[in-house]
């Protein structure tokens, strides 16, 4: 089951994780807060994922920064039974990262064509859609309340 | 591109009624190298012949008719032929009135002159 913290999430991840065909997936802002996610059923678990992909993402960046002159783009690392597929979208004038976790019931080249018409529904989201989701400046706290709206706790 | 593949795509692509013609690999659905008209999304048909091809491994590995050498799906507009060999795949797509038979052959030939 997709839950979300931003409304204009839902229907794009959900239509992402159905086509794609990948068992987990999570969106969230380059700080590492969670907007949404699919398939997980601890918050902890999605909490050190979203540090870890917030941490890869910033790796990754910099090291094109650094190498290429521009950031670097999608990564995948492939294992011998999971795979995991980690791209930012641009949302308004932000940035969403998604990282999809997914088995042999697919393959990365379906999870990157699914993925493109993931970052396209993003693109028509405004500002203003964004906004529904407000943070306080309180990175822990922000954190701590999504996470406890995605899990039912709040 | 090595000129193996170089050819073998060029002889599937210049067959009468080919699209296009990719290799790819079967796991992934990652095309190599493709030769194809521009209204053609190569990667989108890399990614779904393949899986295409390695739903219709699994299905016929599962009811014993053991190793699948070749796919063709016929549709309304189109043709989709795939051809596969350890972890590398030939994906053709081709017009509705493309020689099937022909394709085929010439599919198995490719395969074979690459792999």
């Amino acid at each position: 089951m997709t839950q979300s913290v931003a409304p204009w999430l839902n229907a794009p991840l959900a239509e992402f994780v159905r086509q794609a065909r990948v068992g987990l997936a999570v969106a969230l802002e380059p700080s590492g807060r969670v907007l949404a996610q699919h398939g997980f059923t601890r918050s902890l678990d999605v909490m050190a994922i979203c540090s870890l992909v917030a941490a890869i993402h910033a790796s990754s960046s910099e090291l094109g920064r650094q190498a290429n002159g521009v950031p670097f783009g999608p990564l995948h690392h492939g294992g011998s039974g999971r795979q995991v597929f980690l791209a930012p979208a641009t949302a308004g004038s932000g940035t969403v990262l998604l990282l999809a976790v997914f088995d042999e019931r697919t393959s990365l080249g379906v999870v990157r064509h699914f993925f493109s018409a993931f970052a396209q529904s993003l693109a028509g989201v405004g500002d203003g859609d964004i906004g529904k989701a407000p943070m306080t400046g309180d990175f822990e706290r922000d954190l701590g309340r999504n996470l406890a709206m995605l899990f039912g706790r709040a | 591109m090595s000129a193996t593949l170089q050819l073998a795509l060029g002889t599937l692509a210049a067959l009468p009624g080919v699209r296009a013609a990719l290799a790819a690999t079967a796991s992934d659905g990652l095309a190599a190298a493709s030769v194809a008209a521009v209204d053609v999304d190569a990667d989108a048909l890399a990614a779904f012949g393949t899986a295409l091809f390695q739903r219709t491994r699994l299905a016929n590995a599962a009811a014993g008719y053991g190793e699948t050498r070749q796919l063709s799906l016929d549709a309304e507009h189109g043709r989709v032929f795939v051809a596969a060999s350890g972890d590398f795949a030939f994906v053709v797509l081709a017009e509705p009135e493309a020689a099937a038979g022909l394709l085929r052959v010439a599919l198995l030939r490719a395969l074979k002159a690459v792999a």
